[in-house]
């Protein structure tokens, strides 16, 4: 009698000397080991937005969305929405973040290599008084749990999601993101 | 005899006296296994690609319309029924290009509840993205984002600059015979 496990799964290997009855317990725990693999789970989650120099606050009404759901093992979707609201919102300064809802994998983080973080996205940056202004954005992992946006050439106030661009954020400004990451 | 299921992907679970009595017979057990769980695992791994009849439409009218170019709509339908989709358009032609803001359709409808779905106007979800070319102006051409329109239907933003941040007929360039766009779409359906 015996039984091997495989090395990722710990699947169960029968050998040609286990005996028949056991298969069925042995087949159970593989189909199940292998159906908790590709369970789904989607709910909602609350971002947290950062300035490096200074953190942004929504003003009156304003609000920020986040939701994500488990595409495939260890493949996570994330879609976010910020309304800046109105009365009372601060812009904050310098480059902006939004935290992951969970760890991405090392292979695609900028804290791995300064110059890497992939592009895993795509943003919709909308100012509410100049369509002109408004844009799309590259999302780009920056650390293990934070993401950031990258603008295209020649876009207003360079080339990194910021409080002073692609445009100056102001009051009733909307942002619509989404990414696909690697989980840890 | 008894055949249970796994919650996430109905994989069969035999227990003793089924397993006993599919091992008794060499060919039905053969059978059993490519018509259940290899058939599920093999879905998983390739999920098959359908095609769909993309409907191009505009905010006025006239809508536009392709001409004697190319529309068509690839998609795949992944586990939970998240689809994964294409749309390639080239205008041919005897083209017309609509009126205002162009909407693409999608193969199935949007499911609210599984996105941030925001109730203000002209803020739907971001569902993926897009290229434009002007086929007489590369620098004229550039990347896109697709928003979500209505339940079943997209639109497309333009980088800064334009005057309409939603693509139509002279936004964000006049758009021409032999002029084309790339979609690249992910969302869950309700199906």
């Amino acid at each position: 009698m015996g039984t091997t496990t495989t090395p990722n799964l710990s699947l169960i290997k029968p050998d040609l000397s286990e005996p028949i009855p056991n298969w069925a317990t042995q087949n159970e725990s593989n189909c199940d080991t292998i159906d908790a693999f590709f369970s789904y789970t989607e709910t909602d989650y609350s971002p947290t937005w950062t300035g490096t120099g200074g953190n942004p606050s929504l003003g009156s009404g304003g609000s920020i969305s986040g939701r994500w759901a488990s595409l495939w093992p260890k493949l996570i979707r994330v879609e976010i929405q910020i309304d800046c609201g109105g009365a009372g919102f601060d812009a904050g300064s310098g480059v902006y973040e939004l935290t992951t809802p969970s760890t991405m994998n090392a292979v695609m983080d900028a804290s791995e290599s300064a110059v890497r973080g992939f592009i895993i996205g795509t943003a919709i940056c909308i100012d509410i008084n100049s369509n002109s202004n408004s844009c799309t954005m590259a999302v780009r992992a920056r650390s293990s749990t934070t993401i950031g946006g990258i603008l295209e050439l020649g876009a207003t106030g360079g080339s990194t999601w910021g409080n002073s661009s692609p445009f100056s954020w102001a009051q009733d400004d909307r942002i619509s993101l989404y990414f696909v990451y690697l989980e840890a | 005899m008894t055949v249970t299921t796994t919650t996430n992907l109905g994989l069969e679970i035999p227990d003793n006296a089924e397993i006993a009595r599919l091992w008794a017979d060499e060919e039905e057990t053969e059978d059993w296994w490519k018509n259940n769980n290899d058939k599920i695992v093999e879905a998983i791994k390739a999920p098959a690609l359908q095609t769909y009849d993309v409907i191009f439409s505009s905010l006025g009218t006239p809508h536009p319309d392709v001409g004697s170019g190319i529309l068509e709509g690839v998609y795949r339908l992944l586990p939970n029924n998240w689809v994964q989709g294409w749309v390639f358009a080239q205008f041919g032609s005897g083209s017309n290009f609509g009126s205002s803001n162009w909407r693409v359709s999608l193969p199935f409808n949007y499911l609210n509840s599984s996105h941030v779905h925001s109730s203000l106007a002209g803020f739907g979800s971001c569902l993926g993205s897009a290229t434009l070319r002007d086929n007489s102006s590369e620098s004229n051409s550039q990347t896109a984002a697709i928003q979500l329109a209505s339940t079943n239907t997209i639109l497309l933003t333009t980088e800064q600059g334009s005057a309409s941040r939603v693509v139509q007929d002279s936004y964000p360039f006049t758009w021409a015979s032999d002029d084309r766009f790339h979609l690249s779409f992910l969302y869950r359906a309700d199906v």
